[in-house]
């Protein structure tokens, strides 16, 4: 499950952001926020898609480095939400 | 586990290890040559703030107390860091304000604190904390009597204004840990005590990057990289401010309007340049912080602009307003919700600014330029923000792999940017109305060939710099840009390359100043070098426009007894004579202010006493007795004997001397009437020149300084805009016929003054050697150096003697009087104070007395006597070396 959350995280970010990158250089831990990949813009637009993709609702103060840095964070996020769904 | 927790775990882990065994264990785990390697630079850095006299003092002190602080923290035990920072930064509030001002701080901020932690819903807990603020506001605005808190208001506010907001926000959704060392160290950090300007840190991020790196050194390096930075930053900043920047007032071509926006806008190293240190002092205790600023004069947009200047307001701005009014209105799509959302956080970014200002300075602040500066700026970003929205903006995973032509495009865009930001700036820190700013700005239509050319270079220069450089990424240290795992092995950095890189670049720095004159620069470049060192900011500040950051790091203008702590004044230095019983201001006058007669007086720690005729001086009888020579000197404070004792002052030295010496022979005495009044103009000294008339002096000496032209238009332009008489017909038709009246706006006013000055000087000396003529009095010019003299003032004063000696008027020049001296703090009344002390009142006497016996005018009174004139000599080389190894 967290693999397909992360493929599906990855491709958007590559098809959004990183149009043309190498999607090999694109790993789970590559820093997008403190890496200058997501700014505030790009994580709402982020925002956005993890929670119509997913069906998840993400707060104002989760919209941060802590759990939208990397591709991994992002998939904790989205289980961590889709587990306090069910 | 996420990162937080697993930290919070190696911390829970060591708090249970015993003692000892974790003191032993921490010091056999630190790597010795590394933490001597990091001290030594540390030290290196607290021996150059000293040596470039950076900051306050009571930032150095705090500097040396961090270099001790951060051994000792390093090799305690983790569980003993937190508690040891908390009890490093009350000591270093009690070190720069003072115990009682610091309990009180302390005390008030430990209420607020607690407040924030009642066992209530967080509801109450909130309306208390609103009540108390409320109180506080009221005390800040003095409408409520809080007696004690007037020293400490800015840094209350400092530590507390934004902190405490972002504290109840990350408390109510649980975003951070919480505990009371936490919580005092994240309000009470080190270094806030002698910095009211402080970056906005966040708390979530405080904890998260709390040695959040397997290993400490690369945070530790990155810490002393970013203290030195913030000197660099500092040091351009003294340059900007010593020998580019110019007042709006000089403003009179295209060249002089380019030159003024830029300077103005580089005033902001000064805040970069803090940050800088503070946020990399924090590094050196386990803060892990990222880059408060990055490049912010290469940006390329005006949303770059926002990301990359003061970084961690954006970031508090996104958290508290952006992000919870884009989340609650983004089903209203979202272009509508990015704008509500970019418009409410720029609303709030003035607002707060305004805030800001109300707790460091202690009023509202609600300015034309403030609010225009905001408003545009969140135009151009919105426009910016919903263009990116729709057509996103170019990103790339490592950077650095552009085409040419989009380094091109990047070039021309920093060009772009960089030119409506100055623009912006200047308007935002000019003083004046607004269709004054814009014909200010009219200035630039007044071009040549040659200033467009050059012009165009600049931009050039900067575009190629944003081609080159202009896509670095923000700076953050390995824990933050990688999972944060406080696990991961740190294999890619090298500490002894970066150590010995960092050594060498600070130790460069000195080194270069010493050994300018050998090296090959020009001359332009050795002096800027020579004045480097020199802290003349508080000179050159009363001489300029000030900007809004400068008016919230300069204390003096709004909280003097805490500028005093902050340099090392004695608590109570009396800063103007107007203070004191023995200097009154009359406003109806054309002098402006005198000094009333007969008072004794404690000023500056000294004791100054006027005579019966309100004069600095000793008693005199008002008609000269037979075989007396009179001498009447005119000046300002250094000749008033600002800062020194009545029988220390140079006109006092050397009437002692000149009766001791040479009464008897031809005339049976001397006298010395000193008519000086601290910051009298010239036109000032006109009016005192009237009343030493009436004393029979044989020869007027008339005191000559940097500041001259400056203070002389001050001066009119005050008595002008006042429609105070002005006693004198000619200069009357002088300024109508040049369209000065009171009607006139302040900056052209001030303008065509600057314009008229030499003019006006050359009226005021053609007048009194008019009237010194007919009287057989002998006028003289005394050109007088301050304590802290740069060459560019001792070029502005050659000037000056060269323009005294045209109009006809002898020069006694002093400007060399301190060159024996190698540190010249020795010969300064205080740290930041440039009025010459006695000892430097003492080598004023004895070079006056010399230029005096060179002088043919002189030595047909003195007569010449060589013995004494080589003994004077003698005497003040002993005693110049003398103190010259004491400073040293």
């Amino acid at each position: 499950m967290s693999e397909k959350i992360e493929s599906t995280v990855k491709d958007y970010i590559l098809r959004e952001f990183l149009p043309g990158e190498d999607p090999a250089e694109l790993q789970d831990d590559t820093p997008l926020i403190t890496g200058g990949i997501l700014d505030s813009i790009a994580t709402l637009k982020l925002v956005s898609f993890l929670e119509e993709q997913f069906g998840i609702s993400i707060a104002a103060h989760e919209a941060d480095v802590d759990h939208l840095n990397t591709i991994g964070d992002i998939a904790r996020l989205v289980q961590e939400k889709r587990g306090t769904k069910k | 586990m996420s990162s937080r927790d697993a930290v919070d775990a190696i911390y829970v882990a060591d708090r249970e290890t015993d003692f000892v065994t974790g003191f032993a264990s921490a010091i056999l785990q630190s790597n010795v040559a590394r933490l001597a390697a990091v001290a030594t630079q540390v030290g290196l850095l607290v021996l150059l703030a000293h040596g470039f006299s950076i900051e306050s003092f009571a930032f150095r002190k705090v500097l040396a107390m961090a270099l001790v602080g951060f051994v000792i923290h390093h090799l305690l035990p983790m569980a003993m860091r937190l508690p040891f920072f908390v009890l490093l930064s009350l000591a270093a509030l009690v070190v720069v304000v003072l115990p009682m001002n610091a309990l009180l701080l302390a005390g008030t901020g430990a209420v607020l604190i607690g407040l924030c932690h009642l066992p209530i819903a967080f509801g109450w807990r909130l309306a208390l904390i609103v009540a108390a603020g409320i109180v506080l506001v009221l005390g800040r605005a003095a409408w409520l009597p809080m007696p004690g808190y007037e020293v400490v208001w800015p840094i209350l506010g400092s530590m507390f204004m934004f902190r405490l907001i972002i504290y109840l926000y990350d408390l109510r959704n649980g975003s951070a840990s919480f505990g009371v060392w936490r919580s005092l160290a994240y309000f009470f950090m080190l270094p806030n005590a002698c910095f009211p300007m402080y970056p906005l840190v966040d708390y979530q991020t405080f904890n998260r990057t709390y040695f959040n790196e397997p290993s400490p050194w690369r945070m530790y390096q990155v810490g002393i990289k970013w203290i030195f930075r913030g000197m660099i930053h500092l040091l351009l900043y003294r340059f900007v401010l010593q020998n580019a920047i110019i007042g709006a007032d000089y403003v009179a071509d295209a060249a002089d309007l380019v030159r003024y926006m830029v300077t103005t806008f580089l005033l902001y190293l000064q805040i970069s340049g803090q940050f800088h240190i503070i946020i990399g002092i924090l590094h050196l205790f386990g803060f892990n912080l990222p880059e408060t600023h990055h490049n912010y004069l290469l940006s390329s947009s005006f949303t770059d602009f926002w990301r990359r200047i003061n970084i961690y307001w954006k970031d508090f701005i996104q958290k508290i307003f952006f992000n919870p009014v884009y989340f609650r209105t983004k089903q209203w799509g979202p272009a509508t919700a990015m704008s509500i959302a970019t418009l409410v956080a720029f609303f709030f970014t003035w607002l707060l600014h305004s805030y800001q200002w109300f707790w460091i300075r202690g009023t509202f602040l609600i300015t034309w330029q403030d609010t225009s500066f905001w408003t545009l700026l969140a135009v151009f970003v919105l426009v910016n923000v919903l263009y990116e929205q729709r057509f996103g903006r170019n990103r790339l995973i490592k950077g650095k792999r552009r085409s040419a032509g989009s380094r091109v495009l990047l070039g021309l865009r920093t060009i772009a940017t960089f030119c409506t930001i100055v623009t912006l700036w200047c308007m935002w820190t000019f003083q004046g109305s607004f269709s004054e700013w814009l014909e200010f700005m009219g200035n630039m239509a007044v071009i040549d060939l040659m200033t467009a050319l050059g012009i165009l270079a600049g931009l050039a220069g900067l575009g190629l710099a944003g081609a080159l450089f202009g896509d670095t990424e923000r700076e953050y240290s390995a824990g933050q840009k990688s999972k944060r795992s406080p696990v991961a092995p740190e294999t890619d950095f090298a500490f002894w390359r970066s150590a010995a890189a960092v050594t060498a670049l600070i130790v460069m720095v000195p080194a270069v100043v010493k050994f300018r004159d050998d090296l090959p620069l020009g001359a332009t470049a050795v002096n800027v070098l020579g004045d480097i060192r020199r802290d003349q900011s508080l000179h050159v500040r009363a001489e300029r426009d000030q900007g809004y950051y400068e008016d919230l790091t300069n204390t003096k203008t709004y909280n003097l007894a805490l500028w005093e702590l902050y340099n090392r004044r004695p608590v109570g230095w009396v800063l103007s004579i107007g203070q004191t019983d023995a200097g009154r201001s009359v406003p109806d006058k054309f002098h402006q202010f005198e000094l009333a007669p007969s008072k004794e007086v404690e000023f500056m720690r000294e004791d100054v006493s006027t005579n019966r005729w309100g004069m600095r001086d000793r008693d005199y009888k008002k008609k000269k007795p037979p075989g007396v020579y009179r001498v009447a000197l005119l000046g300002s404070s250094i000749t008033m004997g600002w800062g020194v004792g009545d029988n220390e002052t140079y006109e006092n030295l050397l009437e002692d001397r000149l009766n001791r010496e040479h009464s008897g022979e031809l005339y049976e005495r001397f006298e010395l009437l000193n008519f000086s009044v601290p910051g009298y103009a010239d036109f000032q000294k006109l009016w005192a020149f009237e009343r030493a008339l009436e004393f029979g002096p044989d020869v007027i000496l008339w005191e000559v300084h940097a500041t001259g032209y400056t203070w002389m238009v001050n001066h009119l332009a005050r008595v002008i805009r006042m429609n105070v008489p002005i006693p004198y017909p000619d200069l009357q038709k002088m300024l109508e016929a040049n369209g000065i009246s009171a009607r006139t706006s302040g900056l052209t006013m001030r303008s065509k003054l600057r314009a008229l000055a030499p003019e006006l000087l050359s009226w005021i000396w053609v007048r009194m050697l008019r009237e010194c003529a007919a009287r057989g009095i002998r006028l003289q010019a005394v050109i007088l150096p301050r304590a802290d003299q740069m060459r560019a003032d001792e070029e502005h004063l050659a000037e000056m003697a060269r323009y005294a000696r045209e109009a006809g008027l002898p020069v006694l020049d002093l400007s060399k009087a301190f060159r024996k001296v190698t540190n010249r703090r020795t010969v300064a009344t205080a740290p930041g104070d440039a009025h010459p002390n006695a000892y430097g009142h003492r080598l004023l006497a004895e070079e006056l007395y010399h230029q005096m016996l060179e002088l043919p005018d002189w030595q047909t009174v003195l007569g010449e006597p060589p013995r004494q004139a080589a003994r004077a000599e003698t005497a003040g080389a002993t005693t110049a070396a003398q103190h010259n190894s004491d400073g040293l």
